[in-house]
């Protein structure tokens, strides 16, 4: 078996285009969530953690011809490889690019007009995105809900095994739009104040917009020392918008991921839906993980979607790194049905191992576990 | 490198026909989407309430599941290892065009939920059990070398057993394809042809 290190990382986000800004910003308790009132996104006003684009403008090459999405795509992977020794466009580097809904935002704003339709297509955006950076392979899109960044993780670290590729530079994006916050108001699960994980008094989601972005290799140098072990997920085969009661498919990607081992750390989806948060819980008890430390980042981010899983791993990884925990904002009086360590406040801890995890629509699921030396 | 593993089925279902194992079994006589996928529910006399409330998209990978898995019986353990590994163009653009219609008015999240592809792998689970992995990509159009490359990478690399996998594509009445096909991890079935690339390209171009 190869080892498959993280070589670089980038985050993209409300809190900061680069992780350490980001981390500053978590470990000062500070939110991207905040109060917006603009019609043309909601009638509505709600908590949304935007990018402020128009810095992002200012950073990216003739970024009038990216659409929003492609612009935290570009900006993400650029900024990651920046200073690595991974050279995007050799034949032995994979792009992997994960989204729940791209370029959507085309088919109903001005943009339709400047961009055209074909973009939506995700292999299209794709395609722009990679002719970039001038790779010589033609990259590889996931689309599956929430779990997406997670799949492309574990996605990049079964293609690095196979040996077809020596880096994979996986990154995922995605943005606020009217299409995806009416479709979540249709559900009724935004909460109209900044989300609560895990707290009794949950009651739904806040949506955020960004990207992330992880280069794997299978070459270690003396600065790589976390490994992604390995990966899976689960189908629940219960409902297409619910999650399960039972927490089947959440249960089964932890337990093909760990068997019997446990970890010191869980990163958990957390979207503070009265739902989501609670199967957590059970998937959770159901694996013998209840005393693990866990948290959710969605209280500082909002749920980016198809970036998620990638974000919120990258955040992970430097809380490996830094061997610190961070507090799980917005958790104030946990009331979940089964019982969960849910980090209270900001502290030093050791970590080895770390699981991420995470849920979708369509009964999908998913863990990746990471692991230092 | 070759492998041991082997189709069990494989169904294409185009705007001409509905072909099963490379043969044809059923020629559309000119009709749309709608009463065409009608007809074949109805031919396999198949009885499952839910697919009348699905989109078009997820009422063509269901049906091509549903024949690609016919006949063949799942043990409880090959259940929970079926994977699901799916690929189009379009993604759900052609729902997604029908909830933007709504954005001003109601959206309903009946409609909604159907702007994931990835719903179909949930639709199908949820009929058959399969609980194993499932991955939704999005490629420009149908390849067999891609299909045979991820369905070989997720047979090698974990416990799957059995990996329904293929293209389910939807753009509108008279433009979709469905190229599905049940590939098993051992070679021990009976007159099955073995997994590889020509052989897929065989039975779906034929």
């Amino acid at each position: 078996m190869k080892d498959i290190y993280v070589a670089a990382e980038n985050t993209t986000t409300a809190l900061g285009f680069d992780t350490q800004t980001l981390i500053e910003n978590i470990k000062n308790g500070v939110s991207g969530l905040q109060l917006i009132d603009n019609i043309s996104l909601s009638k509505e006003v709600l908590p949304l953690a935007l990018v402020d684009f128009e810095s992002l403008d200012s950073k990216i090459n003739n970024s009038y011809l990216y659409t929003r999405f492609e612009k935290l795509l570009i900006h993400s992977i650029a900024h990651a490889l920046n200073g690595s020794d991974i050279d995007i466009s050799s034949p032995d580097t994979l792009l992997v690019i994960t989204t729940t809904k791209g370029n959507i935002e085309l088919l109903h704003t001005p943009q339709k007009e400047k961009f055209g339709n074909e973009r939506i297509l995700l292999h299209k955006a794709a395609h722009v995105v990679a002719d970039y950076f001038h790779t010589v392979n033609k990259p590889l899109v996931i689309s599956n809900a929430c779990i997406s960044g997670i799949l492309g993780i574990v996605y990049a670290q079964r293609l690095l095994q196979q040996g077809v590729y020596k880096n994979v530079v996986v990154s995922g994006a995605d943005v606020i739009s009217k299409f995806v916050i009416s479709g979540f108001q249709s559900f009724k699960s935004l909460s109209h104040t900044p989300c609560k994980p895990f707290d009794s008094e949950r009651v739904g989601l806040s949506l955020g917009e960004g990207a992330g972005t992880m280069v794997l290799s299978t070459n270690k140098t003396s600065e790589r020392n976390i490994r992604v072990v390995r990966g899976a997920s689960a189908n629940d085969a219960n409902h297409i918008s619910g999650p399960s009661r039972t927490a089947e498919g959440l249960f089964l990607a932890i337990s093909r991921v760990l068997g019997n081992e446990s970890v010191d750390y869980i990163s958990a989806h957390g979207t503070a839906t009265p739902y989501n948060d609670d199967m957590e819980s059970v998937a959770i008890n159901r694996a013998g993980l209840a005393a693990v430390p866990v948290n959710s980042f969605k209280a500082y981010l909002g749920h980016t979607l198809g970036a998620a899983g990638i974000i919120e791993a990258i955040i992970g990884i430097e809380s490996m790194k830094r061997n610190e925990l961070f507090k799980s904002l917005g958790s104030e009086n946990i009331g979940v049905v089964e019982p969960i360590n849910v980090i209270k406040e900001n502290k030093t801890h050791s970590i080895e191992k770390f699981l991420k995890i995470g849920s979708g629509f369509g009964g999908c699921n998913a863990a990746v576990l990471f692991q230092k030396g | 490198m070759e492998t041991n593993y082997s189709i069990i089925n494989s169904i294409s279902i185009t705007p001409q026909s509905l072909r099963c194992n490379g043969k044809e079994i059923f020629a559309n006589q000119g009709l749309g989407f709608r009463d065409y996928i009608r007809d074949i529910y109805k031919h396999y006399a198949i009885n499952y309430q839910k697919f009348f409330k699905m989109d078009d998209l997820c009422k063509l990978g269901f049906i091509a599941a549903e024949l690609a898995c016919k006949d063949f019986e799942f043990t409880t353990s090959q259940k929970e290892n079926t994977a699901l590994i799916l690929c189009n163009c379009n993604a759900t653009l052609d729902t997604d065009s029908k909830f933007v219609e709504t954005l001003d008015s109601l959206p309903s999240p009946a409609l909604f939920v159907y702007t994931l592809p990835n719903i179909m792998m949930g639709e199908i689970s949820i009929r058959h059990g399969f609980k194993g992995e499932n991955c939704f990509f999005a490629e420009a159009q149908f390849d067999t070398q891609f299909v045979y490359n991820h369905a070989k990478l997720i047979l090698d690399s974990t416990a799957t057993e059995l990996c329904l996998c293929g293209w389910v594509d939807f753009s509108n009445e008279i433009e979709f394809s469905a190229h599905l096909t049940l590939v098993s991890k051992f070679a021990s079935i009976n007159n099955c042809i073995k997994f590889t690339p020509n052989n897929l390209s065989e039975l779906f171009y034929k």
